[in-house]
């Protein structure tokens, strides 16, 4: 009954830094909300644009506060940061227990065990990030195979020198291509592997 | 009868660095300079005094204007920067972040203050900058800068002879040069000329003795130093 868009979980932090939240939505907009103040404070106070480190690093100390006193519950979310400063592009996982790592690719979340062994086989390095799009999907729709019928979105957004260094939306019709190869790639890898069977 | 600080009123004046400060870029780096008069009225309180402050690795702040007012912002410049350093790790302090701090305080305590600042220094990502920040707490990049009492009688000649992308040692004898031009037609500027260069290999504090500090036409001369200039090219 829900409307396509609703639900979103990936949010703008800076014109330079996205963060996509899993878990306690609610929680999940808090940890971004602490997030744009912090960039926009650093702007203010520093003149430059925030550098991915320092915002992830102040993020994992914020939910590490949580942890700290016995009348606060830790935030149920965690923060993936993906952001283009003046070192390059950056993934940084910042987690509700108060550690925060840089990545080259990471997934969070109820699947991501799934996921994560997917990644480790890839290489990251010499990946484009249409290719990458394409590998996300599949990821996503693969990790979900096992579970109910329910339908589902996929949210894609990205930050790369062709997006001009800015975290936007990957563009719909770009986005459903995505979708759909990834698709038709796992519906190949299932017949195949039918066919090995037999 | 307390001493020789009083003025004709009677009344004691506050300490002020007016003054002749400069930055300019070059090549590669930049050249801070100035004089080294501290007055107090007329009363010459330090004649070799120090205005290029370190506020960060490669990064100097020019003073201006009120000693304790310049000091105290210095100060809190560097506090800042050196926590902000912390926090960066690897990464370096810019040269943009320190003059913005220095911005932020001379902006907010605008009613207070009496000092005009030019920020300047080398960072890895974007090379040698200067930055001024007049009384107000105006933020500017620019390619060079003069401040001070001094600075109105050189604008023009510096203007006319700063070019881009010279050499360190060009830009060190037009710093020098212009310095010793408001020197000599400032009152409240004089004393020996201090540089301090900075760029990607070193950072180098000099200074220029009051003996050998150029000198212009009506001037007497010291009798042992820099030859007297009687017509000064423009």
């Amino acid at each position: 009954m829900m409307l396509p868009g609703s639900n979103r979980r990936i949010f703008t932090v800076a014109k330079h830094v996205g963060m996509a939240v899993p878990g306690k939505l609610p929680d999940g907009r808090q940890m971004v909300s602490r997030a744009q103040q912090e960039a926009e404070n650093y702007k203010r106070f520093y003149g430059t644009t925030i550098p991915t480190k320092v915002l992830s690093d102040r993020l994992a100390n914020y939910c590490h506060a949580f942890s700290l006193y016995w009348h606060l519950r830790p935030l149920g979310s965690a923060a993936l940061t993906a952001s283009y400063d003046d070192q390059g592009p950056h993934i940084y996982l910042s987690e509700t227990n108060g550690v925060s790592y840089r990545y080259y690719g990471i997934a969070v979340g109820k699947g991501r065990q799934g996921i994560k062994t997917e990644l480790e086989r890839l290489k990251l390095g010499n990946l484009s990030c249409r290719e990458a799009l394409k590998i996300v999907c599949k990821c996503l729709i693969k990790q979900r195979d096992d579970t109910s019928n329910k339908k589902f979105e996929i949210e894609l957004a990205w930050i790369s020198d062709e997006t001009n260094k800015q975290f936007v939306r990957v563009p719909k019709e770009l986005a459903k291509e995505s979708e759909d190869e990834a698709k038709k790639e796992i519906e190949q890898e299932d017949e195949d592997s039918d066919d090995m069977e037999s | 009868e307390k001493g020789a600080m009083a003025t004709g009123s009677g009344k004691m004046k506050e300490v002020l660095t007016g003054t002749t400060i400069m930055a300019c870029t070059y090549d590669g780096g930049v050249v801070l300079g100035a004089d080294s008069r501290t007055s107090s009225g007329n009363y010459v309180a330090n004649k070799v005094a120090d205005k290029i402050t370190k506020v960060c690795d490669k990064v100097y702040l020019c003073r201006s204007g009120s000693a304790a007012h310049t000091q105290a912002v210095a100060g809190y410049a560097n506090l800042y920067l050196n926590q902000h350093a912390i926090e960066l790790g690897e990464k370096g302090v810019c040269v943009r972040s320190a003059a913005n701090i220095v911005k932020e305080i001379a902006y907010t305590n605008k009613q207070w203050m009496n000092a005009g600042m030019i920020v300047a220094g080398w960072d890895k990502n974007e090379g040698g900058q200067v930055f001024v920040v007049p009384m107000g707490g105006t933020l500017m990049e620019v390619p060079f800068a003069v401040g001070g009492s001094g600075s109105i009688y050189i604008n023009a000649f510096v203007d006319k002879n700063w070019k881009p992308k010279m050499t360190k040692s060009e830009c060190k004898a037009f710093v020098r040069k212009a310095v010793s031009l408001a020197i000599s037609r400032d009152g409240s500027s004089g004393g020996v000329i201090r540089t301090v260069t900075v760029d990607k290999d070193e950072q180098v504090k000099e200074f220029l003795p009051g003996n050998e500090v150029q000198v212009y036409h009506d001037e007497i001369q010291f009798s042992q130093g820099a030859q007297k200039v009687e017509f000064v090219k423009a």
